[in-house]
């Protein structure tokens, strides 16, 4: 019973179905093919044997029909010696010329056609032999052989072979014929089932190879060298597996120069704000030296100056190395990290633009934060990006609110702004690489598209939720490191 | 669902197949066994007239007993046949014990014409029988000849090399019987004594068989007979001087029509027509010439040259 329905049985199915209909079909075809040549060589065998008997026969009867002299039951002596030197005959019946029986053999049993006086006798001369079922079942080849010299008949001569032989010689035959038609048919099976394993076999280590690939270089198991066309299949999949790490590496690095200059257009984005964040202890520095200028014997006022001279240039100082070290080009580098930490590094990197705008930031972060696996510097990447989406996205005396959360697992950062939404239509085109609502020159496209590529290659999601009117949500989740997640809490 | 509904047809497939495979070997064998012959049987019942010819009045034609009985048959019958199919008549053969008792059957009246042999006929002292037709040769006479026939491995070359040796003849009441000692072995100074047996069989081939089995070293018999077996090793060795063929004879009171009709349809077959070719062809090579008409004379000329060198 056929339990499934795979490659190997179906092709068994079909090749065994269609071979053992062949193959029977042609045995049939030999069999009666055959079964006819035996029959025409019984037939010819009975005939020549007929003729031959007939030669002696003829004499006899012209000896009678002449009154000759012959000895005393010639004929039936010459009938009974027949019969007996030929053990396949069953009965011999001589008819004279007038269709009376003038000699028969009587150990043959049933004689049908010895039944009256006149019986059978040939209307032409023709030599005819038929096979026949006797009344007790068994078979008999017949020939009534008719006895002519010229025109001149001196009757017929009956002959009967038994034709059991020739039965059982087609059923042995058939039996042989049948066995080695189920033998070649089952050889043919059992050596398509082996090759078929083979070949199947040898397509299961090219799955086991396309299952393995991850997109890393040299990824999967090095498939086995092989001269036929599976080989080829294995060739010709290692070829596209080297295509495919050389189209990943060349989008890995076209990816990571996106992210640079996302990067650096973030940092345009934050120029006016950090310029005047920078300008202010410049120009806190030049009223100092102004001072210091006016007054240089002043010792208490230069040491105070000096003192907020440093203070200043300190935090231009500073405000500087946090923007470097934003458009500093790194490696990623994931391990545990704390996104409130993040949250606070960008908070102070946009605290002065949105202050300058007007904006109002509120950061709601949860205690106790579990540490989540991620790249620092492109988890900060993220923030940054939506929250300066949200500084555009508000007017003047907005709020901007960043909260974190720690659930089932999970740490999320949502940023919602108090804009005026994102419409139905295009909410779910936002992550789409170069869509932008902004006006040409304003922004790439990008943003949103790499912050989702770089939440996901984190393992986490990256969902936007806004209504018209209502602003918008953009929150961040990110599976929990296990090595450090402490009693959830739902602030 | 569909994966079941294809096991499923794969299942009825396998049964279709096994089914297919048992049942049809099952009806072949049986068909196979089945050898009855498809022919009606032969059930036809022959008239008894029909093997006779198709006329009612039966004449009856006698033949010496040249040739076994068989032979003859094999030989006459289709003689008869050409007459049986050409006339009203039906003509059949009537075989004799001898020579001797074909020419009484034919004087009794217990057959209307007979095959005589030559000799037989030119030895009868009764007038009362006059020959109607005999065979015509290749040359289209009526004459043949005597053969002395020897093993084609044979030393004789001549019949002075029969001194000697054992010579096998037909009937005494043949031609071919008498011609060796009457006229053959006398031309070259032998007689009868100067061989070592003589001996006298029924029928020409009984003489061919015995010189081909070296039962005999040498042997006399009709030329048609000599021709016949030169392909079994048989060589001619000498020819006798021309004889008239053997002839139909009838008895001079014979029924006119009958004979009339009989001598008409024998001397109308004329071998270079070709329809009766093609009716001589499927004659005894005796016959195969047709007949031509003879004469008592042509008989007891030739009888009496051989009976004057006795």
């Amino acid at each position: 019973m056929i339990t499934h329905t795979g490659l190997r049985s179906r092709i068994l199915l079909t090749v065994g179905a269609s071979t053992a209909a062949i193959m029977m079909f042609l045995s049939w075809g030999m069999l009666y093919s055959w079964r006819n040549s035996l029959l025409t060589e019984e037939r010819a065998t009975i005939q020549a044997i007929s003729g031959a008997f007939s030669v002696a026969v003829i004499d006899a009867l012209i000896f009678a029909d002449q009154d000759l002299y012959q000895a005393e039951g010639f004929l039936d002596n010459y009938v009974a010696m027949f019969m007996a030197q030929n053990p396949r005959l069953t009965a011999i019946t001589v008819l004279d010329q007038t269709g009376r029986t003038t000699a028969r053999s009587w150990d043959s049993g049933e004689a049908p056609w010895v039944s009256g006086p006149a019986t059978r006798v040939l209307a032409d001369e023709t030599v005819r032999t038929t096979v026949t079922a006797r009344t007790d079942g068994r078979w008999v080849m017949e020939t009534v052989y008719p006895l002519r010299t010229g025109h001149r008949s001196w009757g017929a001569l009956i002959l009967q072979i038994e034709a059991e032989s020739i039965r059982a010689q087609i059923r042995r035959n058939f039996v042989l014929l049948a066995l080695f038609t189920s033998a070649v048919t089952s050889l043919l099976l059992l050596l398509l089932w082996f090759l078929l394993g083979r070949l199947l076999s040898s397509l299961q280590v090219l799955v086991t190879a396309m299952d393995s690939v991850d997109f890393q270089p040299t990824s999967g198991p090095a498939l086995p060298a092989r001269q036929d066309e599976i080989g080829i299949l294995y060739r010709h999949f290692q070829r596209m597996q080297e295509r495919v790490d050389q189209s990943h590496r060349e989008m890995l690095r076209a990816e990571h120069q996106m992210l640079h200059a996302e990067r650096l257009a973030a940092i345009g984005r934050l120029a006016s704000g950090l310029a005047h964040e920078i300008n202010n202890p410049i120009n806190g520095v030049r009223n100092c030296i102004y001072a210091i200028r006016r007054d240089p014997q002043n010792a208490e006022q230069t040491a105070t100056y000096l003192d907020l001279m440093d203070e200043g240039l300190t935090n231009a100082s500073g405000v500087l190395h946090k923007l470097l070290g934003f458009a500093r080009k790194q490696q990623a580098a994931p391990g545990p990290i704390d996104l409130n930490e993040a949250v606070r590094a960008v908070e102070r990197l946009v605290k002065f633009d949105l202050e300058r705008q007007q904006i109002r930031l509120e950061l709601a972060l949860t205690d106790s934060l579990p540490p989540v696996v991620a790249d620092r510097q492109l988890m900060q990447e993220v923030i940054m990006n939506l929250l300066l989406n949200a500084r555009d996205a508000v007017e003047s005396g907005g709020l901007i609110r960043v909260t974190s959360r720690h659930a089932a697992g999970q740490v999320s950062v949502a940023v919602e702004d108090s804009g005026d939404g994102i419409d139905a239509g295009i909410l779910d085109r936002v992550f789409d690489p170069f869509f932008t609502t902004k006006k040409t020159g304003e922004g790439t496209g990008l943003g949103l598209s790499i912050c989702l590529n770089i939440v996901q290659a984190a393992g986490g999601t990256l969902e936007v939720a806004s209504s018209p009117g209502a602003g918008a949500t953009f929150t961040i989740k990110l599976p929990a490191s296990p090595s450090g997640i402490p009693q959830e809490d739902t602030t | 669902m569909v994966a079941r509904m294809k096991r499923s047809l794969a299942n009825l497939l396998v049964l279709l197949v096994v089914v297919g495979l048992f049942g049809g070997n099952w009806l072949v064998l049986r068909d196979l066994q089945d050898i009855h012959s498809r022919d009606p049987q032969p059930t036809a019942t022959v008239p008894a007239a029909e093997s006779f010819g198709s006329g009612s009045e039966v004449i009856r034609i006698g033949v010496v007993s040249r040739f076994a009985p068989n032979i003859i048959f094999s030989g006459y019958q289709p003689v008869l046949d050409y007459l049986n199919t050409n006339s009203e008549y039906r003509f059949e053969l009537r075989l004799s014990t001898s020579y001797q008792d074909a020419v009484d059957k034919l004087e009794q009246g217990e057959v209307t014409a007979s095959f005589l042999g030559a000799w037989i006929y030119g030895h009868l002292e009764s007038r009362d029988l006059m020959p109607l037709a005999a065979p015509r040769n290749a040359a289209g006479s009526s004459v043949f000849h005597a053969v002395l026939v020897t093993r084609a491995d044979s030393p004789v070359a001549t019949v002075q090399d029969l001194a000697g040796l054992r010579v096998a003849l037909p009937s005494p009441d043949s031609w071919s019987g008498n011609w060796l000692q009457r006229r053959g072995l006398p031309d070259v100074g032998l007689t009868t004594a100067d061989l070592d047996s003589l001996h006298h069989f029924d029928h020409h081939q009984t003489v061919v068989w015995e010189v081909l089995r070296g039962h005999f070293d040498a042997g006399v018999v009709k030329e048609s007979v000599a021709d016949r077996f030169k392909r079994e090793g048989l060589r001619q060795v000498a020819l006798s001087p021309p004889i008239p063929g053997a002839p139909l004879v009838a008895r001079r009171d014979g029924p006119p029509a009958v004979l009339k009709t009989l001598t008409r349809l024998l001397l109308a077959l004329n071998d270079d027509d070709p329809r009766d070719r093609e009716i001589l062809a499927g004659w005894t090579p005796e016959f195969a010439f047709g007949f031509r008409p003879v004469s008592e004379a042509d008989y007891t000329e030739a009888f009496g040259t051989l009976e004057g060198e006795r």
